[in-house]
């Protein structure tokens, strides 16, 4: 179905693009800028794309597109750099790493963290770069087979995390993830787009954007708390001054857990390529099998500080990329929003998404993959390099942490698609946040609602009709889906007895 | 398309439209965009990044700019079945600063039945860009070659048939079809041109009604494509053939043909307040199409420059109130099947 073919004369294609230092420029540059709005709230992947796309007009196509993927590449990594630091997540896909990342923090081990996340955030973008490089067409073919059934049970298995979330009891985890699906019904219905809660917003037909929930919820809910506990670390628990060895220390705790790097990066390049689902979904997905799968000692420690907490969450997001690439550019069906805007950028550059990409212009194409190598060597790089410098920033006075950080969610929120309303809505999830905070209910399992909410419907309803409104036909439409269901009932009996 | 060294000269220039780029987006962002009101104009897609709106306006406004000597930027405003996007132009100061690419019969659909506030008369209409029939694929393995053959085999099996949004073109079709021949067909709203792809790719559905140039013709290897909502075939897709010539007349819209005009809309009230401003506008856009560039580019958009279809201001207007019409029609047709489901 997807003639595409991996040979050496398309590598040498693209390789001889990579050598012209024009193209190269484009890379760090791309790679650095995206790290850096990554790592401002709010500003995902997605957004960095699209704010940078008309900047890439006056490029040719190649450079453009180089520039373009760089970009998304750094904001995937560049999301987890204010999760561990400040317990507020750059973008959707570093949600997971706040819950250990931060404690880490707190424990005086921010650049510790930091360089394992680095460090893991590079060997996944690698290797999901290779991944996209040699399996895109059987994987593209294999992502076809999930549909609306298998992933409305994809989202199912992803929620049975709710009653793993850090800290909370059971039942109050299960009732702030049933306030998520709620905020998640929001907006017109997938199916007959008649609108629902939408309290005359036109904005709201769209629903909630969950980047503003999530900016609401982490971001000002931490401002809030970095106000009323006065400090991000103790300068006690100060240990940047032997930073060096701590980045030491961050590279002997990935080679020492090959298995939970290995792990993360299968799930998020599988999870990347299926259309609909991105970091978001992924992260919450490998964590809880990291956690399913650890020992019960280690597995008490997670959502406490255990840095195999970080390694499943980031080996995980850093992953996708290469794995939502591959719809994208093989069928022309984008794997996440930031492929999704890609998708805008390559037609603007005069390239036509799908079958017939890899015939028509195989040597950018490959030149754009073979990019990604190159970018992912340099987040490894600016990681490792920088971590000793970012660590220094949890030690910043809270005075001059909370304008900033809040100036920037606040844009951030409003940049999501310039809706004034979004604003108010920031503001109330910033409430809602502190009140469930004090009350011990798990910011997270919200979050986790409103994500795998819509997923969750859309595939229900169109899964539903499509299987004519049989269930046995739904929950056995294929292999997939039986083992997807296997899989979500395992989770949730493990999940009784644990509790 | 080939590779092409990079200047120094095209450096400077990249950094010189990057810091206007930033400007632009950081004034909106932190609201300041009245600064820069003489400065761009806002084209607003009420439908996501990457989808064939957002594709076909950003083909269109390099071109474009260059010609009126202004830049354009593009804004998403996805949701609401284009209402969302549509509220804003229909918000927006008619100045000529703002504009959209919005589609037909979309656009009268937000009203008919949604609660849209706006109708025809609040909008006017700068051109057309191309007009996207309606038709119908199918999945390869299936064992009918044709519409003919396909209604036969659902009278007979029962068959599942995926749409692109729940009150747009491949609804109406896909309701006229199953309405005409009494099929009872169970209709499929795969939210998007994209669920459309992937199901009909992946063997999920019967039958998916889409638009050609949105199904994206690189594909024709990949499925069969069972015919087109019009009375002749189509250049865009030659294998598809027409519903007129499979003698499927009694389907209603067939010798109209039904399909998707995109077409540029601004404020009401422009042509009248600035009626200089709508000229040049309208000019400058009726020249894109006569761009040897412009249609360079989009031939490479997999054969666009096959269904563009340029037509001015008062051309467009009509064909608005003829899809207006056809829908108010036809309203009903789409009522009863929300309604049911």
């Amino acid at each position: 179905m997807i003639d595409v073919v991996f040979t050496p004369a398309s590598i040498e294609a693209g390789l001889g693009i990579l050598t012209d230092p024009y193209i190269l420029l484009a890379i760090v540059l791309g790679t650095a800028i995206g790290v850096v709005f990554g790592a401002i709230p709010g500003f995902s992947a997605t957004m960095t794309i699209v704010l940078f796309t008309p900047v890439t007009i006056a490029f040719e196509p190649t450079s453009a597109l180089i520039f373009l993927v760089s970009a998304y590449g750094g904001a995937v990594y560049g999301g987890s750099i204010p999760a561990i630091l400040i317990n507020t997540p750059g973008a959707p896909g570093s949600v997971v790493t706040c819950w250990d990342g931060y404690e880490l923090t707190k424990q005086g081990r921010a650049v510790y963290t930091l360089a394992v996340s680095a460090i893991v955030s590079g060997i996944a973008g690698l290797f999901a770069a290779a991944v996209l490089l040699v399996f895109a067409p059987p994987i593209s073919s294999f992502a076809l087979n999930f549909g609306p059934p298998e992933m409305f049970l994809l989202a199912v298995f992803a929620l049975t995390i709710i009653p793993a979330a850090k800290g909370s009891s059971l039942s109050k985890a299960l009732l702030a993830g049933a306030f998520g699906l709620l905020i998640g019904t929001i907006g017109n219905d997938p199916q007959l787009s008649q609108s629902r809660a939408t309290f005359d917003q036109t904005a709201l037909l769209d629903g909630v954007d969950f980047i503003v929930v999530l900016i609401g919820l982490f971001v000002l809910t931490e401002v809030f708390r970095l106000g009323y506990r006065g400090t991000v670390v103790t300068e006690d628990n100060d240990r940047t001054g032997g930073s060096l060895s701590e980045v030491y220390n961050g590279v002997r705790a990935v080679v020492s857990r090959p298995i939970e790097t290995i792990r993360g990066m299968f799930i998020g390049a599988f999870v990347g390529s299926l259309p609909g689902a991105g970091a978001d979904v992924a992260n919450f997905v490998s964590y809880n099998e990291a956690k399913r799968w650890a020992s019960d000692e280690l597995a008490s420690r997670f959502g406490n500080g255990t840095i195999e907490g970080v390694i499943a969450a980031d080996s995980s997001n850093n992953a996708t990329q290469g794995g939502a690439l591959i719809p994208t550019l093989t069928l022309g069906i984008p794997g996440s929003g930031a492929t999704a805007a890609l998708l805008g950028a390559i037609a603007l550059h005069g390239l036509n998404p799908g079958p017939g990409l890899f015939d028509s212009s195989g040597d950018i194409v490959y030149a754009m993959i073979l990019s990604l190598f190159i970018g992912n060597v340099l987040i490894l790089l600016y990681g490792v390099s920088g971590s000793q410098y970012f660590g220094k920033l949890a030690y910043i006075p809270v005075r001059y942490i909370i304008p900033a950080v809040t100036v920037l969610a606040i844009v951030g929120a409003f940049a999501v698609r310039n809706a004034t309303v979004d604003l108010y809505i920031v503001l109330l999830f910033g409430i809602v946040g502190i009140l469930f905070v004090a009350y011990d209910y798990p910011l997270v399992s919200i979050v986790l609602g409103v994500i795998l909410g819509d997923i969750a419907e859309s595939g229900f309803v169109t899964g539903w009709l499509l299987t004519g409104e049989s269930a046995t036909a739904f929950l056995f439409n294929s292999p997939i889906a039986i083992g997807l269901l296997v899989l979500t009932a395992l989770s949730l009996v493990i999940t009784v007895l644990k509790n | 398309m080939g590779y092409e060294t990079t200047s120094r000269r095209d450096v400077l220039k990249v950094g010189a439209v990057g810091a206007a780029g930033i400007s632009i987006y950081g004034g909106e962002v932190l609201g300041v965009v009245d600064l820069f009101d003489e400065q761009h104009i806002t084209v607003i897609v009420p439908w996501a990044q990457g989808g064939g709106t957002d594709r076909a306006i950003r083909v269109t406004t390099p071109t474009w700019s260059d010609l009126q000597g202004i830049d354009f930027v593009v804004e998403n405003y996805p949701g609401g079945s284009t209402q969302v996007g549509g509220e804003q132009v229909y918000n927006a100061e008619p100045d000529g600063t703002t504009i959209a690419m919005w589609n037909l019969p979309q656009m009268q659909a937000t009203w008919l039945f949604q609660d849209a506030p706006y109708r025809t008369e609040d909008f006017d209409y700068i051109g057309t860009h191309h007009w996207d029939p309606t038709m119908w694929f199918a999945p390869p393995d299936r064992p009918y070659d044709d519409l003919e053959e396909f209604i036969e085999y659902a009278r007979e099996e029962g068959a599942t048939v995926g749409i692109t949004a729940a009150i747009g073109n491949t609804a109406l079709s896909a309701l006229l079809v199953d309405e005409t021949y009494d099929l009872d067909l169970s209709i499929v709203n795969m939210e998007g041109g994209s669920g459309v792809r992937q199901a009909v790719l992946a063997g999920d559905i019967d039958a998916g009604v889409n638009q050609p140039w949105a199904f994206d013709p690189d594909h024709a290897d990949d499925v069969t494509a069972l015919g087109s909502h019009t009375p002749d075939q189509q250049e865009l897709w030659p294998t598809a053939p027409a519903f007129g010539e499979l003698g499927l007349d009694e389907i209603p819209l067939v010798e109209e043909g039904l399909g998707q005009w995109k077409l540029i809309v601004a404020p009401g009230g422009l042509r009248d307040r600035y009626p200089d401003r709508f000229e040049e506008l309208a000019e400058s856009y009726a020249a894109v199409f006569e761009d040897d560039e412009f249609q360079t580019r989009i031939e490479e958009q997999g054969g666009l420059d096959e269904i563009a279809d340029y037509r001015g201001p008062e051309e467009t207007e009509q064909e608005v109130e003829e899809n207006a019409q056809f829908m108010e029609t036809y309203a009903d047709v789409i009522e009863n099947f929300i309604y049911d489901q």
